[in-house]
C-alpha cells in the first residue's frame, strides 16, 4: 500500500500542487458557470417576456382570418403557434415565484388590449423525449393535447427546456405558443479547452522548476555527505545560496571538521602507541641479539614477533586511509609473485599469469592489502593458490585456499574490524582481527574492493578487483 | 678483527644506543653515540664517521631537519631509523638525503646488513664519482633502480616488486656493474637479511630476477653466467 505513494519529497509537492490545481479550477468552473446561467435566465425571460407582448398585440388586432394567416406566416422552427379554444397549459398555477411574477407583469402590461389571462410554464428537457401520440384536430383539443403538440413541434430543436405560453383573450380565444429555452453556453468549449489546458500546464512547469529549485540543495548534500564518506579530506562545500542552505552547509562543513579531527586524533594515538612500543621491543630484540646462552629465544622472538605485528596491524588500521603516498603505476605480477615469496604454502598459477598486468595505486599501501589476504588464507585456509586474471574493466588477484571455509553469514563479518570469528582469540591464529578490514579500506581506497566466496569444493575465494589502468 | 667501519649513533634512548653500541661492536664497528642535537653535531665535528643511524623521532628538532643539517654539510651515508610503517617518513627521509632507512622495531642483523650494504655501495661508487655522493638512482639498459627506496622502474616507469633478497642481489649487481661476481661473493654481499635469504641459493634468486627482468621487454637479458665464475651485469650502469 505504501509503494502507491511517492517516496520522494519533489513527487509529493507535485501531487499535492496538482491535487489542489484541479479542486481550484473545478471551483472556478462551477462558480463561472453558476454566474453565466444566472445572467442567461434573467434575459431568457426577458425576451419571453417581450415576445407575448409582441404576440398578444398583434393577434388581439387581427381577425380571426388574418388570425390563422398570422400563425403561419408567424411559425418559425423555434417559435410553434396555435390558436385553441382550450389552453396550452393546464394548471392556473405557475410552477414557480419567477414566472408567475413574469405572468403578473404580462397581464397587467397588456389588459389594455384584451388579454384576460396569461400562463407561462417552463419544462425540463426530459419531457422531450416523451412519444408523441396521436391527436385529432385542434378543435378538439383536451388542453394538455394542445401543449403536447407544441411541444412536439419545439423538441426539434434539441434537449434544452421550453416555455409555454398561453394567452387567452377576452373573446375566449387562446393564443398558445411555445419557444425553447436557450441552453446556457457551455463553461468550457472546444475553443477554451486549450486555454484552460495550455494555464494548467503553464503552472506545473513552473511549479516544477520552483520545486526543483527548492530541492536541488537537498540533492547536493546528498552527494556531497556520500563524498565526504570516500574522502574526509575533500574541500568544504561553498557557503551560498539562500539562509537555510547556507546554514546546512555551515552545519554539514563543521561536521566534516570535527570527522577530521577525530580521524586525526586516532591517527594520532595510534602513532603514539606505536612510538611508545617499539622502543622497547627494540630494546628486546637487541638484548637477545646480544645474549650469549641462545636457549629460549626463539619462543621468545615469535611472541615478540606477534607483538609486533599487532602494534603494526592497529597503526594500518588507524592510518590506512592517510594518502601521503604518491600513486604509482605498478606491475601487479610482480607485486603477487614478492608478496607470495613469503609463504611456502602459497601457490602462483603460472600458466593462468600474463606476463605483466598493470595497476595504478599506492605500491606500499597495496602491498600490504596483499600481504594481509595472503596472510589470513594462509592462516585460515592452510595452503593457498594464487592467480591473477584481467576482466573487462577490472583485475581480479583471486586467492583461493583449502581450508573449512566460513558460513555464508558469516562473510561480511570478517570484514569488520576486530572481528574474529573463532571466538577464541587463541594463540595460533594470531592477530586481533584487522587484516581484512585494513584490506578492504585500502582496496576500496583504489576504487576497488575484495569480495569472499565459498568455493564449491572446500574453503574460500577471496578476490580483489582493482580498476584497470586507463 | 678488522675494524668495518665507524659508526654514530642517533637515538634519545640511552639503552638503545648501548645496545647498538655493543651489537655493531660485537661485529667489529667502533660506535659513536648522541642522545640529541649538540651531542651529534660535536661528534660529527670530532670524527670522521662512515654512518650515521639516526633516528627520526628526537626531541627538539625532528631527525628529518638533523639529516637535511648532516646533509648539507657531509656526504657522510644516513640510515633514517622511521616509526612503524610511516610511509611519509620514509619517502621525506630519502627525500632528505638518507640513504636509507629501517622501520623500528627493527631486528638487529637486519640493520647490520643495511649497515654493511650502504657503506659497501658509498665506497664502491664514490671512488667514480671524485665531486660528490654517489647516485641512489641508478640507470641499466631501460631501467631505473633507486637503491634507497628499494624501487624498481621499467623503460614505461611501472613500478616492479622485488624480494628483499631479490632487490638486494640486484643491487649488489649494480653497484659492481661489469664485474663477475662468484656465488661465494654475492652470497656474502647478500648474507645478514632477513631469514629467507638464507635458504634460497643465488641460483634460484639470479633464475628469479631474470624472469623479473625479462618480464616486458624482448631486449637481453642484462644478468649473464659467467663459465666457471659466477655471474656479471653486463650493462652500462650510469646515474640518472
Amino acid at each position: 500500500m505504501k509503494r502507491l505513494f511517492p517516496q520522494s519529497l519533489p513527487a509529493w509537492i507535485l501531487l499535492i500542487l496538482v491535487a489542489g490545481l484541479i479542486a481550484t479550477q473545478a471551483l472556478t468552473l462551477v462558480i463561472a458557470a453558476h454566474g453565466v446561467s444566472n445572467a442567461g435566465r434573467s434575459f431568457e425571460l426577458f425576451r419571453l417576456g417581450e415576445r407575448t407582448v409582441a404576440l398578444a398585440k398583434a393577434f388581439h388586432a387581427a381577425s380571426p382570418d388574418l388570425r390563422q394567416t398570422l400563425l403561419t406566416e408567424m411559425a418559425n422552427p423555434s417559435l410553434t403557434l396555435a390558436m385553441s379554444g382550450q389552453p396550452a397549459v393546464a394548471t392556473a398555477l405557475p410552477s414557480d415565484d419567477e414566472l408567475a411574477e413574469l405572468e403578473d407583469i404580462l397581464v397587467a402590461k397588456l389588459a389594455k388590449n384584451g388579454v384576460t389571462d396569461i400562463r407561462v410554464r417552463e419544462d425540463g428537457p426530459s419531457r422531450a423525449s416523451r412519444p408523441p401520440s396521436n391527436h385529432a384536430a385542434a378543435k378538439d383539443d383536451q388542453p394538455g393535447d394542445v401543449e403536447e403538440q407544441l411541444l412536439r413541434a419545439a423538441s426539434k430543436l434539441g434537449k434544452s427546456g421550453r416555455f409555454t405560453v398561453a394567452i387567452q383573450f377576452s373573446d375566449g380565444q387562446w393564443l398558445n405558443f411555445a419557444t425553447p429555452v436557450t441552453p446556457d453556453p457551455p463553461v468550457l468549449t472546444q475553443e477554451s479547452m486549450p486555454l484552460y489546458g495550455g494555464a494548467a500546464i503553464a503552472i506545473i512547469l513552473l511549479s516544477l522548476w520552483t520545486i526543483r529549485q527548492l530541492t536541488a540543495p537537498y540533492g547536493a548534500f546528498e552527494r556531497a555527505v556520500s563524498a565526504l564518506g570516500d574522502d574526509l579530506n575533500r574541500p568544504p562545500l561553498p557557503e551560498t545560496g539562500s539562509g537555510e542552505v547556507k546554514a546546512a552547509v555551515k552545519a554539514v562543513n563543521a561536521m566534516q571538521a570535527k570527522l577530521q579531527d577525530y580521524v586525526a586524533e586516532r591517527e594520532h594515538l595510534a602513532a603514539a602507541l606505536a612510538h611508545d612500543l617499539r622502543t622497547p621491543i627494540t630494546r628486546l630484540r637487541l638484548r637477545f641479539e646480544l645474549l650469549k646462552k641462545k636457549s629460549g629465544t626463539p619462543a621468545l622472538l615469535a611472541d615478540l614477533a606477534e607483538i609486533e605485528k599487532i602494534i603494526q596491524s592497529v597503526v594500518d588500521f588507524a592510518s590506512h586511509e592517510v594518502k601521503k603516498e604518491p600513486d604509482a603505476k605498478i606491475d601487479l605480477v610482480s607485486l603477487v609473485e614478492a608478496v607470495c615469496d613469503d609463504y611456502p604454502d602459497v601457490h602462483i598459477d603460472q600458466k593462468a599469469t600474463p606476463p605483466r598486468v598493470l595497476c595504478s595505486g599506492r605500491p606500499i599501501a597495496l602491498k600490504r592489502c596483499l600481504t594481509n589476504l595472503i596472510d589470513n588464507a594462509v592462516k585460515y585456509g592452510k595452503k593457498a593458490s594464487v592467480s591473477i586474471e584481467e576482466a573487462a574493466q577490472n583485475i581480479n588477484v583471486v586467492i583461493e585456499d583449502e581450508g573449512q571455509g566460513l558460513a555464508q553469514s558469516d562473510i561480511e563479518q570478517v570484514f569488520k574490524p576486530f572481528k574474529r570469528l573463532e571466538g577464541s582469540r587463541n594463540r595460533e591464529t594470531g592477530g586481533i582481527g584487522l587484516g581484512l578490514a585494513i584490506a578492504r579500506g585500502i582496496a576500496r581506497a583504489h576504487l576497488g574492493d575484495i569480495n569472499m566466496y565459498r568455493r564449491e569444493e572446500s574453503g574460500m575465494r577471496v578476490v580483489l578487483s582493482l580498476p584497470k589502468v586507463a | 678483527m678488522k675494524q668495518a667501519g665507524h659508526l654514530l649513533v642517533v637515538d634519545d634512548d640511552r639503552e638503545i644506543c648501548d645496545l647498538i653500541r655493543h651489537f655493531f661492536e660485537r661485529h667489529g664497528y667502533r660506535v659513536g653515540v648522541a642522545h640529541d642535537e649538540a651531542q651529534m653535531q660535536s661528534e660529527l665535528r670530532r670524527h670522521d664517521f662512515d654512518l650515521v643511524v639516526l633516528d627520526v623521532m628526537l626531541p627538539g628538532r625532528n631527525g628529518l631537519d638533523l639529516c637535511r643539517d648532516i646533509r648539507g654539510r657531509s656526504q657522510v651515508p644516513i640510515i633514517m631509523v622511521t616509526a612503524i610503517n610511516e610511509t611519509a617518513d620514509r619517502i621525506v627521509g630519502l627525500e632528505m638525503g638518507a640513504d636509507d632507512y629501517i622501520a623500528k622495531p627493527f631486528e638487529p642483523r637486519e640493520l647490520l646488513a643495511r649497515v654493511r650494504a650502504v657503506i659497501r655501495r658509498f665506497t664502491a661508487t664514490a671512488a667514480a664519482e671524485p665531486d660528490g655522493r654517489p647516485s641512489q638512482v641508478l640507470r641499466f639498459d631501460d631501467w631505473t633502480i633507486d637503491l634507497a627506496q628499494r624501487r624498481l622502474w621499467s623503460a614505461d616507469n611501472v613500478v616492479i616488486t622485488l624480494t628483499t633478497a631479490e632487490f638486494d642481489l640486484l643491487g649488489v649487481f649494480v653497484t659492481h656493474p661489469r664485474r663477475t661476481l662468484s656465488r661465494d661473493q654475492l652470497l656474502d654481499f647478500t648474507q645478514g637479511h632477513a631469514a629467507q635469504s638464507f635458504d634460497r641459493s643465488i641460483d634460484i634468486l639470479v633464475s628469479r630476477l631474470r624472469r623479473k627482468l625479462a618480464g616486458g621487454a624482448k631486449a637481453m637479458n642484462p644478468i649473464v653466467t659467467v663459465r666457471g665464475g659466477g655471474y656479471m651485469l653486463s650493462s652500462e650502469v650510469r646515474p640518472q
